[in-house]
């Protein structure tokens, strides 16, 4: 078995108002930094999976993003990274 | 008429649930989270509170307790009504056993507060006013539940899509409400409103 190392995001969907990002582009356009920083705000995951390979590793990820981590009615989810360890 | 309340760690509407119950001609008795079967009970209740912490999501790491699997068999055999409360109704559609999801306010605020509705049953609607507490209310879904709704706020307090205040599923056999009724059944309470939903949910029982 291996060991890999995962780092995934998790964010609401386009169609879904994202109230803190909002909260943000307002704040940014009223300090003037920035008129549109059309921020995205999510949940930030790492976490370790073992597996025969990265094929079964991915699909063991893809899992726990899907089924755990995200609720697909609102979220969409996003690996970043996976990394084998030695 | 006996009626089940799950207990997850973290619910904390129990008491005032069971007593609600009893007072409204329900026989209640509590059911841990570990439980596999709902057999017995007509009715099945998830009451309000912060299961799991609320961590990942509300209502999120409830869905996958032995007891939410017994509830799936449950409903599937038809055996009964059950009922998802504030967070309940969280824990029902992040199960996916009711449509759509609940997320945070339009407000971002807590809103606790008494809330006109109209209460929809039997082609009936009539006025009612329930309390509502809650962060994550605010219904969203991207298929109409018109025909679903029973419960719709008048002056939506969140932001809920369809005024959806709550909802059944297809086989109106559960049923799914952001509302606390439990809290509107006492003198000393919001109101006695809530004894309508208790009827409600009375006669979707008897009606089997």
């Amino acid at each position: 078995m291996e060991r890999f190392f995962v780092k995934a995001i998790v964010t609401f969907k386009n169609e879904v108002k994202d109230n803190c990002a909002s909260a943000l582009n307002k704040m940014l356009k009223t300090l003037e930094i920035e008129d549109s920083a059309s921020f995205s705000t999510g949940r930030f995951y790492t976490f370790f999976v073992s597996a025969a390979d990265l094929s079964n590793a991915s699909e063991k990820i893809n899992y726990i993003c899907k089924e755990i981590l995200s609720n697909p009615v609102v979220e969409k989810y996003e690996i970043l990274s996976i990394e084998a360890l030695k | 008429m006996k009626a089940a309340i799950i207990v997850f760690l973290g619910t904390n509407c129990e008491v005032e649930t069971k007593r609600a119950l009893e007072f409204c001609g329900f026989e209640a008795e509590y059911v841990n989270f570990d439980a596999n079967n709902l057999d017995n009970y007509d009715a099945v209740f998830l009451s309000g509170g912060f299961s799991y912490g609320d961590y990942v999501r509300s209502g999120r790491l409830a869905k996958f307790t032995p007891v939410i699997s017994a509830l799936r068999k449950y409903i599937d055999k038809k055996r009964g009504v059950t009922v998802g409360i504030c967070n309940g109704f969280q824990i029902l559609c992040e199960a996916h056993i009711l449509k759509g999801a609940l997320v945070e306010n339009d407000c971002s605020r807590f809103v606790c507060k008494n809330v006109p509705l109209e209460l929809s049953f039997n082609g009936e609607k009539r006025n009612i006013s329930l309390p509502v507490a809650h962060k994550e209310g605010k219904y969203i879904c991207f298929e109409d539940v018109n025909d679903y709704k029973f419960l719709k706020y008048i002056d939506n307090p969140n932001g809920s899509m369809y005024d959806v205040a709550g909802l059944y599923d297809n086989n109106k056999r559960v049923m799914g409400l952001m509302p606390h009724p439990e809290r509107a059944v006492f003198t000393k309470n919001f109101g006695y409103d809530g004894k309508e939903i208790f009827k409600i949910i009375r006669e979707e029982v008897k009606r089997g």
